[in-house]
């Protein structure tokens, strides 16, 4: 697509067009850039200026078994479900793409609905289902249930990469007498890669920054970082709280990054 | 008898003219099949790499929602600990109690039941119905345990009403003949905001409960002024994207998208941080002297709308952008060549065209909205709670999943009545682009 410029719009529209596009993006991410930088305040307060800053919240944070407890279980949750979410997601992504597919709308529909029914529901339908299996207040259940949840995020993903996969490619490789799975392991998954990666850096974010299924499926043992912070921001906000959400968007935008020039390459 | 096809041939090369008879329709339905078998291979083939998820969504998606459903129809305790009694009282007219030998079978089921260890589901089951209705069965069961004259169903009566008065009243023996059955309406009609409590004498009880109607309303009413507002702030937004080019689209983008990639968690967090009444805009609002003491700001209806419009609004915006970077910029050219002012070119033009985006992404903020829990639970008070928080309450805390389950059934079929367009819209727009 080429340039577009505004021929529509004289200045006199222009100016407060731009004005207002600028000041609600500004406001909406106003709070994010106030709040995260008070984890540096040396007080327990939540008000500028500082008297002094200090490292003191992240001290606490990586300090307290309460909280490392919590960062360990979140990255070994999230680590299974990326694992298991990406594996499952990448090769529903391949039948997806396939014409022959039957009733492929329909399943993609079943693929991508849990991004659209209520959490609290899927949440509840665990439990439910989870109660006479044993499942729940365990490792497993939470991480099937954060799969559930991340697992669209792969679909997506892959799917897109997929469309702009040349499948003569698999059929080349079958004609030089690669099995399915060779041709996929070595022709297949390499160019698709990126996409892959992709899917699975926003599997692990949502399952990192996942705190409704925990609510309902974990027990004390599988505490994670966003259910101590959750516990905390309605009992008692507390400064580290703050320094534990920066850990966790610095650690999301690296992973997040990381996934952007991968694919940007291609 | 010539046979085309050579491999069919093995099947009626027996010399038997009954199995012939037979074998000729299967004949021409083995070489059908074979072809329609080919094609079934290949969808299969086809389908193979997708069978773990799908039956990984089967296990885990499909199922438990089902039993959300199944869980918010069953009602089977009162018949499960009372099945003797629930038939004795159907010959029960209703007026006023029943037979006398109706109490001994019950006292005795009671007895039972409070061996078996179903006592307290029975008396919770019928606390939700009956006003004390807890106290009602457990206080029985334990009088039973005194000393009494057993063989004489006078005595079981007695104790009973000695127990309790409300059984010498027609309340709690009218709910124990209606659940016979192990299903029943009753959560579904609790769920819709039907007055489901009585009191022991029968009559509707006018004790405080859940207003679910009001919490539906309120669920829809918050969640379409959402939808409003992203679309009035977004339309705008998504306009100067989708019309600018390289570098400032790609920054405007990155702040659209921005949200989407920061936890929601510490979004949220970071209105309470904001908003709250030793927060940052309070604190600066005090120190310039504008408000003389902090404002109630967080824990609001607006805080909640606030932060799921900064949510939502990615949401709403991406749709609108790939809508209006379709739609042809020389038509509006056209228009304003032919005399129309700017504003009227775009409202008659461009405005119409987007559309389908604009109703894309509000409909998909719309039906996000409907199940917001974490937000409206972290920035809102008491009264602007959703369905959702009701459902995780009822859940986690109270412990009644058949009402937590009925609230979901209506929350996923609202919701599923939304989604239904979005869905086909969806299903349209990705079939071009698979």
């Amino acid at each position: 697509m080429g340039r577009r410029v505004y021929t529509e719009f004289p200045t006199y529209i222009r100016i407060p067009l731009y004005g207002f596009v600028g000041i609600a993006l500004l406001l909406l991410m106003l709070p994010l850039a106030v709040a995260l930088p008070i984890s540096l305040n040396a007080d327990p307060w939540f008000t500028y200026p500082f008297r002094a800053s200090s490292l003191r919240w992240f001290t606490e944070l990586f300090s307290s078994p309460l909280w490392t407890g919590a960062m360990v279980n979140s990255l070994v949750i999230a680590s299974s479900t990326t694992v298991v979410a990406t594996t499952l997601g990448t090769l529903a992504a391949i039948g997806l793409v396939n014409p022959r597919f039957p009733f492929r709308t329909a399943v993609m529909a079943l693929a991508i609905s849990p991004m659209i029914v209520p959490v609290v529901v899927l949440g509840l339908g665990l439990f439910i289902f989870f109660s006479p299996l044993g499942l729940n207040y365990s490792y497993a259940g939470v991480v099937i249930a954060h799969t559930i949840l991340a697992s669209p995020f792969v679909v997506i993903t892959v799917t897109a990469t997929l469309t702009r996969f040349d499948f003569n490619l698999m059929r080349a490789a079958a004609g030089l007498g690669a099995g399915r799975v060779t041709a996929f392991r070595t022709v297949m998954l390499p160019i698709i890669a990126p996409g892959v990666a992709a899917g699975a850096v926003f599997a692990f974010a949502s399952s990192f920054d996942e705190v409704v299924m925990v609510l309902f499926i974990a027990g004390p043992q599988q505490r994670t970082l966003p259910k101590q912070m959750f516990t905390g921001l309605r009992e008692q906000l507390d400064p580290t709280i703050l320094a534990a959400a920066t850990v966790m968007i610095i650690l999301t935008s690296c992973l997040m990054a990381v996934a952007y020039n991968a694919n940007k390459k291609r | 008898m010539t046979l085309p096809y050579g491999d069919v041939g093995l099947v009626m090369t027996q010399n038997d003219a009954h199995g012939a008879k037979a074998a000729a329709p299967t004949a021409r339905v083995v070489v059908r099949s074979s072809i329609r078998s080919d094609s079934h291979r290949r969808a299969v083939r086809a389908a193979l790499p997708a069978a773990p998820l799908l039956i990984f969504l089967l296990l885990f998606l499909v199922i438990p929602i089902g039993s959300i459903v199944h869980t918010a129809v069953s009602d089977g305790e009162i018949a499960r600990a009372l099945p003797l009694t629930t038939q004795a009282l159907q010959a029960w007219d209703g007026d006023d109690v029943p037979v006398t030998a109706v109490y001994m079978t019950l006292g005795q089921e009671l007895e039972a039941a409070g061996h078996a260890g179903s006592i307290r589901p029975l008396g919770r089951r019928v606390g939700y119905e009956l006003s004390r209705g807890a106290n009602v069965i457990l206080g029985a069961q334990r009088t039973l345990s005194k000393d009494f004259d057993r063989a004489d169903p006078q005595a079981w009566k007695a104790q009973l009403i000695k127990a309790d008065p409300a059984w010498g009243q027609s309340g709690v023996w009218s709910i124990i003949r209606h659940y016979n059955g192990r299903y029943s309406a009753f959560y579904l009609r609790w769920a819709t905001g039907f007055p489901v409590k009585i009191e022991a004498d029968g009559r509707l009880s006018q004790e405080a409960s859940y207003d679910f109607r009001s919490i539906y309303l309120r669920t829809i009413l918050i969640s379409l002024v959402v939808t409003g507002l992203t679309i009035l702030i977004g339309y705008p937004v998504a306009y100067v994207i989708a019309n600018s080019s390289g570098r400032t689209a790609a920054v405007l983008l990155f702040f659209i998208l921005l949200p989407f990639w920061t936890s929601l968690l510490v979004r949220t967090m970071s209105w309470i941080v904001f908003l709250q009444t030793n927060g940052v805009l309070n604190n600066t609002l005090a120190r310039t002297g504008l408000i003389p003491e902090p404002l109630p700001l967080l824990y609001t209806r607006m805080a909640t709308i606030i932060a799921m419009i900064q949510i939502q609004l990615p949401f709403t915006v991406l749709p609108m952008i790939s809508v209006m970077r379709a739609i042809p910029t020389n038509q509006v050219k056209a228009a304003r060549s032919l005399g129309a002012g700017p504003l009227r070119a775009h409202a008659t033009i461009f405005l119409p065209q987007s559309i389908p985006g604009i109703a894309a992404g509000g409909l998909l903020t719309f039906v996000l909205c409907l199940g917001f829990y974490l937000t409206p639970a972290l920035v809102g008070g008491p009264s602007d709670q959703m369905v959702s928080f009701f459902i995780a309450r009822f859940t986690n805390e109270d412990l009644n999943w058949g009402l937590a389950s009925a609230l979901s059934v209506i929350l996923i079929f609202g919701a599923g009545l939304v989604a239904l367009p979005l869905a086909r819209h969806v299903a349209r727009h990705s079939s071009d682009r698979i």
